[in-house]
């Protein structure tokens, strides 16, 4: 288990985090989710200990951190946002070196990830590019098999069938019992794996919500094209229109509905995408000042 | 486990960095001490030229008449005077490369997040640093008496060469001390060298200029290299061995600091 409460770091007179508290059991992947700067990164560091809180407290598996880190380091399983490994030397010597922290033996496992998600022994990391990096960061985090599993913005610099190919590892490791903490400012992939997530804004943890909940605030921009009379949709809000179209902001839990009545309509072109996570947040949440 | 797997990778990727500085060290002596018999021969013409300069110019740049006609005191007045600055560049960019390139690359990060504590990482990394600046010195101490043997055919006191060993020992380990506190607080390479060649300029300089100004006799005292004086060891052919050890112990007392500021630091990445 993963215990945070009421963590709170300032860099000098900036806020990192201001009240974050969380508990994530063992077999459950949380989502930590917020915009760029709410504070993400500052807790999975202290939870690492990384960086010391002025207050709050944190533990993993029953160990307080950071004194008592080293008894669970050896099941902490790590992926930072930006990885940054040895630029000199080739991705076997790093994967060598990696293996020299474990007393098990990790050569199978170690082999089974290199197949699975096609990495290259032979270069230098400095000359991988940067979805190969986190390939190496992805091996590096999953090869002892951690019973605690912190990822900081996997899928950031990942082409989509290595993402698929990251959610099945995830869902791999969740369901031997690994208990997962993740950031993200992605909500579709937040809404793929996670059972729980935590919204930070401002260094703060302002809600915690459900898979449900997820569903219920997850937003679709959709851009009606081509059609004179959109009356019909007045009740939705609509944040861009000119002579020929309108961009509506749709909750999904009104997606059906309005599809409904939009179908019922003429039109010459419709588009749906998911706006980031950023704009969702603005408009659920409010703006404000950001870290 | 985490110690010795540190300790092999530091020993495999600072090894090139200190060839390079062996053979700068060699290389150096090679290129001083076959030319110390020839400096004997002419050391009537550079004595005749030292009495017409003023005392306070030749206690400045160590050109005492006693050292130009002794072969390890033409070695020990200028050339050690460089080897003090080579060996103080050399610590602080061997801890510049265990200790602030590891937060600049942000390398620290994976490192510490991995099993083994702070201070088993802190600890096995100084001692690469231990093991290489001894390595350095005893390479240095055997060139040097080597190519005394080869090149000098004058007498000298070989007891003093091997004090040179051990005074450009207790630098390396001074500077490496120093640059290391200075790596775990900067989190930068850059700033490691800026203050160590800083440090050695005002504390060589400042140790020379404080023998002959009285005014300014405390800047001498601050001075690590006040403590092992050159000219005096040549002069009355004793190495200074106590202060060498307590130099050394005041570095191993700077590594702890290190060691104390490392555990604790943020590592801001």
């Amino acid at each position: 288990m993963i215990v945070a409460d009421r963590l709170k770091k300032y860099y000098g007179k900036n806020c990192g985090v201001e009240d974050v508290s969380f508990s994530i059991a063992p077999g459950e992947i949380y989502g930590l989710i917020g915009p760029n700067g709410a504070g993400k990164t500052t807790t999975i560091r202290i939870i690492l200990g990384l960086l010391k809180m002025d207050s709050g407290s944190v533990s993993i598996g029953g160990a307080g951190i950071p004194e008592h880190l080293g008894r669970v380091k050896s099941s902490i399983g790590y992926l930072p946002g930006e990885v940054n490994f040895y630029g000199e030397m080739r991705v076997k010597e790093f994967l060598k070196f990696n293996r020299g922290f474990y007393s098990d033996d990790l050569q199978g496992s170690e082999e089974e990830l290199v197949e699975y998600l096609a990495i290259d022994r032979e270069k230098k990391f400095k000359e991988l590019s940067q979805g190969n990096k986190k390939k190496v960061g992805i091996l590096q985090a999953l090869v002892h098999h951690p019973k605690y599993l912190i990822l900081d913005e996997p899928t950031n610099g990942l082409d989509p069938l290595l993402q698929n190919k990251l959610y099945q590892l995830l869902e791999r490791e969740r369901n031997r019992g690994t208990t997962i903490l993740f950031s993200s400012h992605v909500l579709s992939e937040v809404e793929r794996l996670c059972q729980r997530v935590g919204v930070v804004r401002n260094g703060e943890l302002v809600k915690e919500l459900s898979m449900e909940d997820v569903r219920e605030i997850a937003i679709r921009k959709i851009t009606v094209t081509g059609n004179r009379d959109l009356s019909v949709l007045d009740k939705y809000s609509v944040t861009y229109s000119d002579e020929s179209s309108r961009v509506y902001s749709v909750r999904n839990s009104e997606l059906n509905e309005f599809l409904k009545k939009l179908t019922a309509l003429e039109y010459t072109d419709v588009e749906i995408k998911r706006p980031p996570l950023e704009e969702t947040f603005m408009e659920i949440y409010g703006g404000g000042e950001q870290e | 486990m985490s110690f010795i797997n540190v300790f092999k990778k530091e020993v495999r990727w600072n090894l090139k960095a200190f060839l390079i500085w062996t053979a700068i060290f060699v290389a150096f002596a090679l290129m001083y001490i076959p030319i110390t018999d020839q400096m004997l021969q002419r050391s009537d013409e550079i004595i005749k030229l030292l009495d017409m300069m003023p005392k306070f110019i030749r206690q400045m740049f160590n050109l005492e008449e006693e050292l130009l006609t002794r072969p390890e005191g033409i070695f020990g007045s200028e050339g050690m005077s460089f080897v003090y600055i080579l060996s103080a560049i050399f610590s602080s960019m061997l801890a510049g490369s265990l200790f602030a390139k590891e937060f600049e690359q942000k390398t620290i990060e994976y490192l510490i997040v991995k099993p083994g504590s702070r201070v088993t990482v802190f600890l096995s990394k100084s001692l690469v640093m231990i093991l290489y600046l001894v390595a350095l010195s005893a390479v240095f101490v055997f060139s040097i008496t080597r190519l005394f043997d080869i090149f000098v055919n004058a007498s000298y006191n070989q007891t003093i060469l091997l004090g040179f060993g051990l005074y450009a020992l207790s630098v390396q380990m001074f500077f490496a001390g120093v640059a290391t506190i200075v790596a775990v607080i900067g989190q930068k390479s850059s700033l490691n060298i800026s203050v160590s060649i800083g440090l050695v300029i005002f504390m060589y300089f400042g140790d020379t200029l404080s023998n002959s100004f009285e005014v300014i006799s405390w800047v001498g005292k601050l001075s690590v290299f006040h403590y092992i004086p050159l000219v005096k060891t040549i002069v009355e052919e004793r190495v200074v061995v106590g202060n060498s050890i307590l130099i050394m112990l005041l570095s191993l007392g700077l590594l702890a600091i290190g060691m104390l500021i490392f555990r604790k630091v943020d590592v801001k990445v």
